[in-house]
């Protein structure tokens, strides 16, 4: 059974059609990742799933639950946790605030202790600047902060949308490794142009293209298709 | 230039600088929150005088209840505009809000005009003066720059240290990370515009102790609200208080020297050299 499920799904802006016929699924275990180019509707699929984007049709489920109709904020509350594109941390609040505003769900906010030493043993830099202003952070600290935050809600599945962006090649396998561990005990989506190293830490990987599903399997399958390799990975 | 003089007119201008504080402050709240300029705060300004006037009236004992009746009518009244009107304007065009919001301030000032006459009111405490030489200090002025500045203290206390202050400072900085995160935005607004409100209402209903007030007096309030939230940087309360200071010995200092009816003309000259120079306001920093 799959903890996510989506089910013929569209969407648009306006006139234009972003998604067509998007289905998906989330194991209830280990990591799945979304592969795609910009502008190929990855944040967009995101972005129905937490209730930000509307959609025109089709169905999600999630936890044998339809979510289709509960509003975005609730939704947190139901286990599903996003780490937005760009971050997306409050700046002028302090790195304690920021995990403190992740404990937010009525869910979350009775497990805060637990939570924070969770993070805080997963990523011990945050510790160290719990009282430091979240914008006075490096790059990958603030992604760090981020999915430190997306954790503190105790989520049921995590889904990231580029952690990759903007940072260096190491601070992308320091990160990237840390999801595997994590996937490790919690379900994981991962969006990523970061084709090589999702498709490393992912059992199973979905490519988008222009809105649509074009190519889905096991990882280590997709890894030596000629085609995604050529396409994404510029070998 | 006698001494006396400069001193009265510190004192007058810090003393109104908090009431400009304090309505700008209301302003820059509901600004920072949901980004919607409230174009109706002369009319509530006037209102929440109006409201701590019929409180005394009708139980002139003491100061106090005027201004708690003054701020949970206004915070009721808040909730009521937020989601009758203002809820509608969220996202649409600033023309619409200010339409809007202006056709509202002529519902409000036709309606006290009509239910209250034109006849300028006061609240007539029996506040004590004190005379040192030629400096006069009423503590009716004293007493309504207390509540200001409590009132300030206040919001900004609960701003930094309670959950509500985290989550009002979390949608100021970004909606959609805050409902990441679960807040319901809509509810944070609705409280938002409420709190702004009730800061308007108690500005005038300290005002009305001190100054005489009728329907329509409410737009130079308002006039020097937007420039205190400009100067004192959109979104920022502490600039607020700062701003309000600032205009209002400005403002004093204009009365005493030359002639009140500048005042306006100079807080607004002040408004435009700081868009020029520093656009980010006082307290903001630079892009």
């Amino acid at each position: 059974m799959a903890l996510l499920e989506v089910k013929d799904l569209n969407t648009g802006y306006g006139p234009i059609q972003a998604l067509w016929s998007v289905s998906l699924n989330v194991e209830n275990k280990g990591i799945t990742t979304l592969l795609g180019a910009n502008g190929s509707g990855k944040s967009t699929f995101l972005h129905c799933i937490v209730g930000l984007q509307k959609l025109w049709s089709g169905d999600i489920i999630f936890d044998n639950k339809s979510i289709t109709s509960i509003k975005a904020n609730k939704r947190t509350d139901q286990g599903i946790s996003l780490v937005p594109e760009g971050r997306r941390i409050f700046f002028n609040m302090s790195v304690k605030e920021n995990l403190v505003m992740g404990a937010y769900t009525p869910n979350a906010r009775g497990k805060m202790d637990d939570s924070f030493e969770q993070v805080y043993a997963m990523f011990p830099v945050l510790k160290e600047r719990t009282g430091q202003r979240a914008g006075t952070l490096s790059g990958g600290e603030q992604q760090m902060l981020a999915i430190a935050r997306a954790l503190m809600s105790r989520p049921k599945l995590l889904m990231l949308d580029e952690v990759s962006t903007g940072l260096s090649p190491v601070l992308t396998t320091l990160v990237m490794d840390t999801l595997g561990k994590i996937g490790e005990t919690l379900p994981i989506l991962v969006v990523e142009q970061a084709v090589e190293k999702a498709l490393e830490i992912s059992h199973t990987a979905y490519v988008l293209e222009n809105g649509k599903i074009v190519m889905q399997g096991k990882s280590d399958e997709l890894k030596r298709d000629e085609n995604l390799r050529k396409a994404y990975m510029g070998i | 230039m006698s001494l006396e003089l400069l001193a009265q007119t510190i004192i007058n201008g810090l003393f109104i600088g908090f009431l400009f504080g304090l309505a700008g402050m209301g302003l820059t709240i509901i600004f920072g929150v949901m980004k919607i300029i409230n174009f109706a705060t002369g009319a509530m300004i006037m209102l929440g005088a109006y409201v701590g006037y019929w409180t005394y009236t009708y139980w002139p004992y003491s100061a106090i209840p005027g201004i708690i009746v003054s701020v949970g009518v206004g915070f009721l009244f808040g909730i009521l505009v937020y989601q009758v009107l203002v809820r509608r304007l969220i996202g649409k065009p600033l023309l619409t809000t200010l339409l809007v919001l202006f056709g509202l301030t002529s519902i409000l000032e036709n309606s006290m005009l009509n239910l209250w006459s034109p006849n300028p009111r006061s609240i007539p405490i029996d506040f004590p003066t004190y005379s040192y030489g030629l400096i006069s200090i009423s503590t009716s002025r004293v007493f309504v720059s207390i509540m200001a500045i409590v009132a300030t203290i206040l919001v900004l206390a609960v701003f930094k240290y309670t959950t509500f202050g985290r989550i009002i400072r979390a949608v100021i900085q970004d909606k959609i990370a805050a409902t990441l995160m679960g807040v319901d935005v809509n509810r944070v607004y609705t409280l938002g515009f409420s709190l702004g409100v009730t800061l308007t209402f108690l500005a005038g209903a300290l005002l009305a102790m001190v100054y005489p007030f009728e329907p329509f007096g409410g737009l130079p309030y308002a006039l020097m609200a937007f420039v205190v939230v400009v100067l004192g940087t959109l979104g920022n309360p502490v600039g607020c208080l700062f701003a309000g200071l600032i205009i209002g010995t400005v403002h004093s200092f204009v009365g005493s020297y030359w002639t009140l009816n500048m005042s306006p003309a100079v807080a607004y000259l002040i408004m435009i050299i700081t868009f020029l120079l520093r656009p980010q306001g006082l307290m903001g920093k630079k892009e």
